[in-house]
């Protein structure tokens, strides 16, 4: 138990170093106000979705469903957020030949391992389970103080669902690498599954809150086999202590199994994972030429589709907008009819979805950290380091554009605007890309995290990624409502005009400070 | 070649890790760099190579300051770190050819240069694998050979013999040595006593970031051997 607690301590810190800036205490100390800052949007985001759920919900007489809806969205992003975390730190890190070369048997160590991943997956729990239950408890759901106490221990427990499911996937997605090789075709693929898959779980979900809001479905046909925890979890919370002792059981139970299971080959698996197959035997032929500045493209676009965590976090943006577009198209007309009788500004709303789109495409907001250990290849290379970042920012504006072009192309036609609106929505999307792109790389130089165990901490966990992301979805927002509000004086084309106007003086801005005291800050690096 | 003048590294906490350092490499030289760990090596090769900035002094490779003009200072250095870290999202030849391009080396050039140094060092059927399959010392001999087909003025080496197999240092001292027949110079560190003595033309030997030692191998050495120098210094030390 004490070798537990010992390991345990250690995974949880590795989770947390990955959040801290680190350096200087005035530095550590904005990390930290980050960090509570991000906590607050999050339960803020979190309570107004099932507030605004709960109403409509209560309306229809299935407030329970709210205890549903909550914990499964809970558990997929659970599963979304640690399957790449269960894959670099279970089947991934580095510590692994230290750790097994221990005294340690392999039960104890995965189950430390999985400590940390629990860890992630509570915290995920709490933000979106326990403003339902504020929720709950507004609406007149009822069961007080008690109530609470079966909430938390109900989140408690079903924090470990998307720990076991992540375990399973980061498994299979390290096997598919290892067997597959570090392919970019592959990872790009496997992107792609990932994105439909999650699509067509919140497509499920939508559905479902959709068929029950209207009282088409009981509570208990609900979906199928796969809502079972779900409604045991919802039965439990509401009183039934039995059934909360069953959940928490049905949670426990594969935990520990998928724990036993793994630990009793646990040095095969990796020894299997990691053990390099048979080469083909490379030979040297014609090699393609470069200048210096499409070089380092090319060494960003190898970065990019070669790291599979990276591709998938900072894809489905991209994925999004022409998919998003060519949807908008297709249903301009029940667009269109829905727009009007709603009386919603058109090209606020578009903007703003396309702002949405393009703030989760945050490509250079990891771009410095990830050079990591790497990072004396560039510079002890003979290239500037304005060249260099400006590589980075150019790379992810040349995977924006093509995706741009045809989601605005799409939204245009779609919701029937003109040629010169529809030029303006791209233009507007076009200075937005330009802002956030030289924004990510900003946030990235000022917390870069250069000693991360896996890219994967970079990407998912460290804090120019988060900061970046969320400071995109908020300038998204702004520009939508900013294009709302001064519609009213310019008109709506005049406020996208104007708002692409000071977009561009924004990035200009940006690109200034990137070549003066972002070249010193990132000589400064390392 | 290299020209180091009252170089000087004080970290943000105070710690001066090197002090007045001045050095000078000329063409055709080979200097060993030797020290305890934490004497101020790396810190000084990291430098010269333009990765770390300093507090005082002057670097300059080939006339060029490595602060006022780090581009053209660093188009004729290679420099490889001690722990050889590569892209390993590449391919080892997808990697030389990026090292080749950033150094604008020609198509032709850039193929026999790898053609050669890949083939003595017994990588290139490995050059299409991926550098995250590769062992430590293969990264090792794909860093040497992305520094060597460079043809640098200037070669900075930090610790270049730690996990090469007895074949693959044998040839790299070679290399080192036709690299100093052709012009250019080495400035690089070991902890291997015996490979400095016999390899180096000078000796320069750091203690808590101050040069103590520097001077042609045999009036360094004198008439006992490296390492009882080394040692002598570290006695007078305490």
């Amino acid at each position: 138990m004490r070798t537990f607690l010992v390991l345990a301590r250690v995974q949880l810190r590795a989770l947390l170093v990955s959040f801290r800036v680190g350096g200087s205490r005035k530095r550590a100390a904005s990390g930290w106000a980050a960090l509570v800052l991000m906590a607050g949007v999050c339960l803020y985001v979190s309570g107004v979705y099932s507030f605004a759920l709960g109403g409509q919900l209560a309306q229809a007489g299935c407030l329970e469903l709210l205890l549903m809806m909550l914990p499964a969205a809970a558990v997929m992003a659970g599963l979304a957020c640690t399957a790449f975390a269960a894959q670099g730190v279970v089947f991934g890190g580095r510590d692994a030949d230290f750790l097994l070369s221990m005294p340690v048997d392999a039960f104890t160590v995965l189950l430390a391992k999985l400590t940390a991943l629990y860890a992630e997956n509570l915290l995920l729990c709490a933000f979106l389970v326990l403003p339902a239950g504020a929720a709950w408890l507004w609406f007149g759901g009822g069961g007080g103080a008690l109530f609470a106490v079966r909430l938390v221990i109900g989140v408690l427990f079903l924090a470990l669902l998307p720990t076991v499911l992540s375990l399973a996937a980061g498994y299979l997605l390290s096997w598919l690498g290892s067997r597959l090789g570090n392919r970019k075709s592959v990872n790009l693929v496997l992107c792609l599954l990932l994105t439909a898959g999650i699509l067509f779980l919140v497509l499920r979900l939508n559905g479902l809150v959709g068929a029950l809001a209207a009282g088409a479905l009981g509570l208990g046909e609900g979906g199928g086999l796969w809502s079972l925890p779900l409604r045991l979890f919802q039965q439990g919370v509401c009183g039934d202590w039995e059934t909360l002792v069953m959940i928490c059981l049905i949670s426990l139970a594969p935990a520990l199994a998928a724990v036993w299971l793994f630990s009793r080959s646990y040095r095969q698996i990796l020894t299997g994972l990691h053990s390099r197959g048979r080469r083909e035997v490379y030979r040297l032929g014609r090699l393609r030429t470069a200048g210096r500045r499409q070089a380092l493209l090319r060494k960003e676009a190898a970065r990019y589709f070669g790291t599979p965590i990276y591709l998938f976090n900072t894809g489905i943006g991209l994925i999004a907008l022409p998919a998003g577009g060519i949807a908008a198209a297709v249903m301009g007309e029940k667009l269109r009819a829905l727009l009007e009788s709603t009386g919603l500004p058109v090209l606020a709303l578009a903007v703003a979805a396309v702002g949405t789109a393009l703030a989760m495409v945050a490509i250079t907001a990891s771009s410095v950290s990830l050079e990591g250990r790497t990072l004396w290849i560039l510079k002890s290379a003979p290239v500037p380091a304005g060249e260099a970042l400006d590589s980075k920012a150019g790379f992810q504006l040349l995977l924006e554009a093509p995706c741009l072009l045809v989601g605005t192309a799409g939204l245009a036609w779609g919701l029937g605007l003109g040629a010169a609106e529809g030029a303006l929505l791209l233009l507007a999307g076009g200075t937005f890309a330009c802002f956030t792109a030289l924004l990510g790389l900003t946030v990235n130089l000022l917390f870069p995290k250069l000693d991360a165990v896996s890219p994967m901490a970079v990407v998912k966990q460290s804090m120019s990624a988060i900061l970046a992301t969320l400071g995109g979805m908020a300038a998204a927002a702004g520009l939508g409502l900013a294009v709302w509000t001064l519609g009213g004086i310019l008109g709506e084309a005049g406020a996208l005009a104007a708002c692409a106007l000071v977009l561009l003086v924004l990035s200009a801005g940006l690109y200034r400070w990137l070549h003066t005291r972002g070249v010193r800050r990132f000589a400064e690096l390392l | 070649m290299l020209t180091i003048s009252h170089y000087t590294k004080t970290y943000p906490g105070g710690k001066t890790a090197v002090d007045d350092l001045t050095l000078h490499v000329p063409p055709g030289e080979i200097c060993g760099f030797i020290g305890r760990n934490g004497a101020g090596k790396t810190t000084t090769l990291r430098a010269v190579a333009g990765v770390m900035d300093f507090t005082q002094g002057t670097i300059c490779i080939g006339g060029h300051d490595v602060r006022r003009e780090p581009v053209a200072a660093k188009s004729i250095t290679a420099f490889l770190p001690d722990n050889p870290d590569l892209y390993e999202f590449m391919s080892g030849i997808q990697y030389l050819n990026l090292v080749a391009d950033l150094y604008a080396i020609p198509a032709r050039q850039r193929e026999e240069r790898i053609r050669r140094y890949g083939d003595s060092f017994s990588l290139t059927a490995d050059l299409g694998g991926a550098i995250a399959g590769y062992s430590h010392g293969m990264k090792q001999k794909l860093a040497l050979i992305s520094a060597l087909m460079r043809r640098p003025k200037l070669l900075i080496l930090d610790e270049p013999f730690v996990g090469l197999d007895p074949e693959a240092s044998h040839l790299l001292k070679g290399y080192l040595q036709e690299l100093c027949g052709e012009g250019g110079a080495v400035f690089f560190s070991t902890h291997v006593l015996e490979v400095a003595e016999k390899l180096c033309h000078t000796i320069a030997i750091i203690q808590d970031g101050r040069l103590v030692r520097h001077g042609p191998t045999d009036q360094v050495v004198g008439d006992s051997s490296l390492e009882q120098v080394f040692l002598g210094l570290g006695e007078e030390r305490k």
